[in-house]
């Protein structure tokens, strides 16, 4: 264990140094992860595909500020998170909020209705949701953060933190029954 | 405190963690082009500072040198002035028969120079230069020794009046005859006096240049100083990595204003060129974001308006729109059916800081006036950080941003100052300044405040 931090913190120091190959190694290890992160707060693959280069760009440009490198795991996500986030509000200035009709009932909405579903239909839900509302779901479901950390985060206050979960959640709540709704019937 | 989700979000992260999606090979040919291009611009940005640093020593390391040069001279200069003249003092006083034969056979010219007492010297026509008559006048009515051996001379004790260290050429003293070698070197020495004082007479007018064996050390005696800075003036920029207006690491419409600043400072000079330095004052780093038209976001569910600023986004809530009393139109924002709103605002962001320099500087005196080149680190404490929205038509609005902020950080300084005397113990000095965050300030993301300003201050010596 000892020696795989050694060797992950060499690697570190390479890419520092502006090593070709120890980018692209670096690269292979935390590129699936972060492009999911990626994919979860754009509303497409190509959006998402632009948030990418740019966090990656970020994370080897500022390697060298790193100062605990046993911190990389964390920090890469960190960069990936909030380049998403400033990408998603650049955006957001230019489009319209989507409306969309909701259900009243959701609360009655069963967590197996998610056995069902693919992960692609999903995540395209997730990139679905208003801008706000999915930054709001990906920080406090996916990313762990709570109201509070969101709030302080977004420069929003923790209600409206909560409102924007409350809404995210009744939208996909509402697309699940849809979808639902509709291979119950091609089934039937 | 570990916050539990509901089975429904559980699930939700579990699905969507479950299965993950890989980005195209092409994504990295873009991204390894990318970063060898930044690379590359690097690379040359550095040679840039490389060549700029080169160049800022070299000056120094010329300027010192020089500086050095002079400083040596001109003490070669006052010290062989005051030798000359006791060398002298005994030749001409001498009673010894051996000296009145050295005035006559070996120094014609230099005998007639009269240096030893100032009415010799006042009525001798035969004087090259009148600066030279006054000035070593000057250093014999000034310098204790040479009183000293004045006053022994007058009592016709020679020996006695002479301690040997301040005779070079022993020989004078002595009875026995002189050589031509050692007479030529009296010659060299009164040539080089008359020379340096016809190139440098401000120097060695100076008693108290002479009488310390610097001529520098006129209105900078002391090595400990207290200054008191006013910065009245300069130029704040925020850095940032977030992308907004323009897209560029600055807003385009995002200006410096012009602050005010104080400064208290203690510096200590230790040996000729270095001064340390300590001190805190104040920094206020204040830009301003002025826009016609701007395109800004409503968020239609929560009735709320948001705007980017170099510091951080911030929402503004309807409930927090006012309309301006002094604004006689009536303003009404349509936050159910629009998307966005275009409007006319001010934008004023400010970071006020404590902070405490620490420096080191190069400094050195040409004439009357003493240069320095400072660098040094700058702890820095943000006491109060936030941005005022002044909406056409509406009341303005302050949001605290400190929380986003890193209290405690660090700054560079780099400065150059010049002092100009104006009394004994007070000089006063204009100092051109540049600091720079060293880290970002921002919790979130890269903001380095960078400033341009001109220090005023006054400098007491004690």
């Amino acid at each position: 264990m000892h020696k795989e931090v050694q060797i992950f913190e060499a690697l570190i120091d390479r890419c520092i140094q502006r090593d070709e190959k120890a980018r692209k190694e670096l690269y292979d290890l935390f590129s699936a992860q972060m492009f999911n992160v990626c994919l979860r707060y754009s509303k497409n693959r190509s959006q998402a595909e632009d948030i990418f280069q740019d966090a990656f760009i970020k994370v080897f440009e500022n390697l060298p500020k790193l100062s605990n490198k046993n911190q990389f795991p964390g920090w890469i996500k960190r960069v990936f998170v909030n380049t998403a986030i400033d990408n998603i509000r650049l955006n957001n200035k230019y489009e319209s909020n989507e409306h969309l009709h909701v259900i009243e009932h959701f609360s009655d909405v069963e967590p197996s209705v998610l056995d069902d579903i693919a992960h692609e239909d999903l995540l395209t839900m997730v990139q679905e949701l208003p801008p706000r509302a999915k930054i709001v779901f990906n920080l406090y479901v996916i990313e762990g953060y709570s109201h509070k950390e969101i709030a302080e985060e977004l420069g929003i206050n923790v209600g409206t933190s909560k409102s924007h979960l409350f809404d995210a959640k009744k939208i996909l709540k509402t697309k699940l029954l849809t979808k639902e709704a509709k291979l119950f019937s091609i089934v039937s | 405190m570990k916050r539990e989700l509901d089975p429904f979000e559980s699930k939700l992260k579990e699905k969507l963690q479950g299965k993950a999606s890989f980005p195209e090979d092409i994504l990295w040919k873009r991204l390894n082009d990318e970063l060898l291009r930044s690379d590359q611009q690097l690379a040359s940005k550095n040679r840039y500072w490389i060549l700029g640093a080169a160049l800022l020593v070299l000056i120094s390391l010329g300027t010192g040198y020089f500086i050095g040069v002079r400083q040596e001279t001109s003490r070669h200069i006052a010290g062989n002035s005051v030798h000359s003249g006791r060398k002298r003092t005994l030749s001409q006083n001498s009673v010894l028969p051996s000296n009145q034969g050295l005035q006559k056979v070996a120094l014609p010219q230099v005998e007639s120079v009269s240096i030893v007492e100032s009415k010799q010297l006042n009525g001798n026509s035969f004087v090259h230069e009148n600066d030279v008559n006054r000035t070593l006048s000057t250093v014999q009515n000034q310098d204790l020794l040479s009183t000293n051996i004045r006053t022994q001379l007058n009592q016709g004790d020679i020996n006695a009046a002479l301690p040997k260290e301040l005779v070079i050429n022993q020989n004078l003293t002595q009875s026995s005859v002189e050589t031509q070698p050692q007479i030529n070197h009296l010659e060299d020495d009164f040539t080089l006096v008359k020379l340096a004082l016809r190139n440098t007479p401000l120097l060695l007018t100076s008693k108290v240049a002479l009488a310390t064996g610097s001529p520098y050390k006129k209105h900078f005696p002391k090595l400990l100083s207290a200054s008191l800075g006013f910065e009245p003036t300069s130029i704040n920029r925020v850095q940032t990595d977030r992308t907004y207006g323009t897209g560029t690491t600055y807003a385009s419409n995002e200006k410096g204003l012009t602050t005010t600043n104080v400064k208290l400072g203690f510096q200590a000079q230790l040996g000729r060129h270095l001064e340390l330095g300590v001190g805190c004052g104040t920094s206020n780093y204040s830009t301003q974001q002025t826009v016609q038209d701007q395109s800004v976001s409503v968020n239609q569910l929560e009735h709320q308006l948001n705007f980017e600023s170099s510091i951080s986004s911030f929402d503004i809530h309807e409930d927090d729109l006012h309309d301006d009393p002094e604004d006689q139109e009536d303003h009404e924002l349509n936050f159910i059916d629009s998307t966005k709103f275009h409007l006319n605002y001010t934008l004023v962001n400010s970071i006020k800081s404590l902070q405490v320099p620490v420096t080191a500087a190069y400094v050195f005196q040409l004439n009357n006036l003493k240069f320095s080149i400072k660098s040094g680190f700058i702890y820095n404490r943000i006491t109060n950080a936030d941005q005022v929205l002044n909406i056409v038509g509406f009341n303005s609005i302050r949001n605290d941003v400190q929380a986003q902020l890193v209290s405690n950080c660090f700054y560079h300084l780099i400065q150059i100052g010049a002092e100009y005397p104006i009394s004994k113990h007070v000089s006063l000095m204009l100092a051109p300044k540049y600091t720079y965050a060293l880290k970002s300030i921002s919790r979130s993301n890269i903001l380095r405040p960078n400033a341009l300003g001109l220090e005023c201050a006054l400098k007491f010596y004690f």
